[in-house]
């Protein structure tokens, strides 16, 4: 026996119907008419593929992918409201789940009716709900309105009232689904603490999201699934870095042709030949060609793989047919050692696109490894900077 | 056994039933303004319209009780079975939203239907002695042996909702269906009409037939006895009529289990 907040999953499959087949009589009729005509064909689609993970009590694992990756139907499975079709999951103790919460909530009762009625369709007994009530009420910011009807609430409120009730379950595992892409920044930031505070309890965490930056400052070990097939599994920090880099492959391929200014090549070394490293010198040469003469804004931007930079640099110059080379210096390059990829778009004077926002090179970045954030802690950037420190009494 | 693990399901999850009842009651009673009225609104509605016609055109035999009482007394009954089928038929489908997100018993909300329309009935009831009164007949102590009849038709409907709400998943368009069905079926239930009248015609074998194939015939036929005559049920019938509500209960709880785990894929 497993302890408690425990989780194997071996060898999932999951498939749905792709045909287009509904849950009606009459389609059922039409079906059997086929059959008779010896046409046995369903369609199915595979939504989750060979996928097995362990995951231990108290330890974090996350999802990541595209949309349609699967992330979601494996949660479901997770939580107990989906099944596999083949495969064995087991998962120990009680489960909480946070997957788009609002729909338990009951539009003609109250707030307050609303919190029993929700604590208790999560398994919770009316005197744990009673107990935790006023917490909850607190942690959903609702005091004034608990006796209003949940209808006449805005929609972050309803979406509030249902995180904090899931929020108090005190679960062994707790399955979290993009819940905090709703709600204010205040919100998030309280979900998050409170995401938190239950994992130093010693609950097993099992999320999913887009916003890779929360992922990694929630989970020690991730998995990427994509078109239902584990791609990479491991430390999130490098599963994420695989990931970043395939969101980056893919960009390449998007570039779009019609586009005036041309990038013929790109180098990135410390500026005398050999790699850049952590903190050191680096220089960034860029070759540019367009077919008339074109005063132009050249941007670059350093990224860990996705279109998103950790910081950009640009260039005021006129590009010509024969072509120019723009050479930047950077002293101090303020990144951790790992993969990082420059991205470039080109602007002219009018503000209008000259040539796409797409990564242009790739390089590597040797020597100080990027500091771990304590969990929980949501880093943006990441960038090393040098620091000293002075203690006195 | 089956019904074991039912029974054992419907316990660990009483808390949850009693929840889902009550928002489901006061969801219902805050809206509509004369709240709990409603629940005899209807029945007495049928009364009258009943009295109408069918005392009046049709001359049913009552065996010296008023029209109005005669059928009244089974109308109680009829009117929980006839909205256990429509809403606990629909409870599965009405939640598939919910369903799809949390992992709560799933039978909990048919259970809960079910409840729902028993306490509904219950209220019902309370415009019987009105009834009584006005048609000037007596109220009889024999109404407590409905208790065990109670016990035969929760069990009929809930297999009966059990059993169709799983189905309405996979099939909604027979939903349509529903209301036509109840309505005939009520017409093959003595409601308007009595069994006894019928009784002095047929032999006791298709009595007993029609005791097994229809259920709700002993159930309603019981209801009246006690409530219009002051008699006991027959209790023959009706325990032909309990062996059959456990078979459909077993059934409808087997089938809603087979189909249960497929609710997630097509909600």
């Amino acid at each position: 026996m497993l302890p408690d907040g425990s989780v194997t999953a071996s060898r999932i499959w999951k498939r749905f119907r792709s045909d287009r087949h509904r849950n009606l009589l009459r389609d059922e009729f039409a079906r059997i008419s086929h059959r008779l005509r010896g046409d046995t064909s369903t369609m199915w689609r595979w939504a989750v593929q060979d996928v097995s993970f362990e995951v231990k009590p108290g330890s974090s694992l996350a999802l990541i992918g595209a949309n349609g990756s699967g992330k979601s139907t494996m949660l479901k499975m997770l939580a107990g409201v989906m099944f596999p079709t083949y495969g064995s999951l087991e998962a120990t103790g009680r489960i909480g789940a946070l997957i788009e919460v609002r729909a338990g909530i009951h539009p003609d009762l109250t707030g307050r009716e609303n919190i029993f009625m929700f604590g208790s369709l999560l398994g919770l007994k009316r005197a744990d709900v009673r107990r935790r009530f006023d917490q909850i009420v607190e942690f959903a910011d609702l005091t004034e309105a608990i006796d209003r009807q949940v209808k006449f609430y805005s929609s972050g409120m309803g979406m509030r009232l249902a995180f904090a009730v899931a929020a108090f379950l005190e679960p062994d595992i707790l399955v979290v689904d993009e819940v905090l892409a709703v709600g204010d920044a205040t919100f998030q930031q309280r979900c998050l603490d409170r995401m938190r505070e239950v994992m130093a309890s010693g609950t097993t965490l099992l999320y999913v999201s887009h916003d890779l930056a929360t992922v990694e400052a929630m989970c020690n070990d991730a998995i990427w699934l994509d078109r239902g097939c584990v791609r990479a599994s491991g430390p999130t920090r490098e599963v994420i870095s695989q990931y970043r880099r395939s969101v980056e492959e893919s960009a390449k391929l998007h570039r779009e042709n019609a586009e005036v200014v041309t990038v013929d090549t790109v180098h990135i070394d410390d500026g005398s030949g050999r790699p850049v490293r952590s903190n050191g010198p680096a220089a960034i040469s860029v070759r540019l060609r367009a077919p008339d003469r074109l005063a132009a804004r050249v941007v670059l931007g350093i990224s860990e793989g996705s279109a998103s930079p950790v910081f950009v640099i640009e260039h005021e110059c006129e590009v010509t047919p024969e072509g120019l080379q723009v050479e930047c210096r950077i002293e101090h390059l303020p990144l951790p050692a790992g993969d990082f990829a420059v991205w470039c778009t080109v602007l002219d004077e009018s503000g209008r696109v000259a040539r796409a926002w797409t990564p242009v090179a790739d390089f590597s970045v040797e020597g100080i490894h990027l500091l771990q954030a304590p969990t929980g802690i949501v880093r943006l950037s990441p960038v090393v900077v040098d620091s000293s420190w002075h203690q006195t009494l | 056994m089956r019904l074991g693990h039912f029974l054992r399901m419907a316990w660990r999850s009483r808390g949850l039933v009693a929840t889902l009842t009550e928002r489901e009651l006061r969801a219902r009673y805050k809206q509509a303004f004369l709240g709990a009225a409603w629940a005899f609104a209807a029945p007495l509605g049928y009364v009258v319209v009943f009295s109408l016609f069918f005392d009046r055109a049709a001359k049913i035999e009552t065996f010296g009780v008023s029209y109005p009482v005669f059928t009244y007394a089974a109308l109680i009954p009829w009117g929980f079975f006839a909205q256990t089928v429509s809403r606990g038929a629909m409870s599965v489908v009405d939640n598939l939203v919910l369903l799809n997100k949390v992992a709560a018993p799933r039978e909990t909300f048919v259970l809960s239907a079910n409840t729902t329309a028993l306490i509904d009935m219950l209220v019902s009831a309370i415009a019987f002695p009105v009834v009584v009164l006005v048609s000037g007949e007596h109220f009889y102590l024999a109404t407590l042996t409905l208790l065990p009849v109670l016990a035969v038709q929760f069990a009929f409907a809930l297999g009966l909702a059990l059993l169709l709400s799983a189905l309405l998943v996979y099939l909604r368009d027979v939903r349509h269906l529903l209301p036509l069905l109840t309505q005939l079926l009520m017409f093959a239930t003595p409601v308007v009409w009595g069994l006894a009248a019928v009784r002095q015609r047929t032999s006791d074998g298709v009595i007993r037939l029609y005791a097994i194939l229809n259920p709700m015939s002993s159930v309603c036929e019981s209801y009246r006895r006690a409530l219009a005559y002051g008699r006991a049920p027959e209790w023959e019938l009706l325990g032909l009529s309990a062996a059959t509500a456990t078979v459909v209960l077993m059934a409808g709880y087997w089938v809603f289990k087979k189909l249960e785990p497929g609710f997630a894929d097509v909600a």
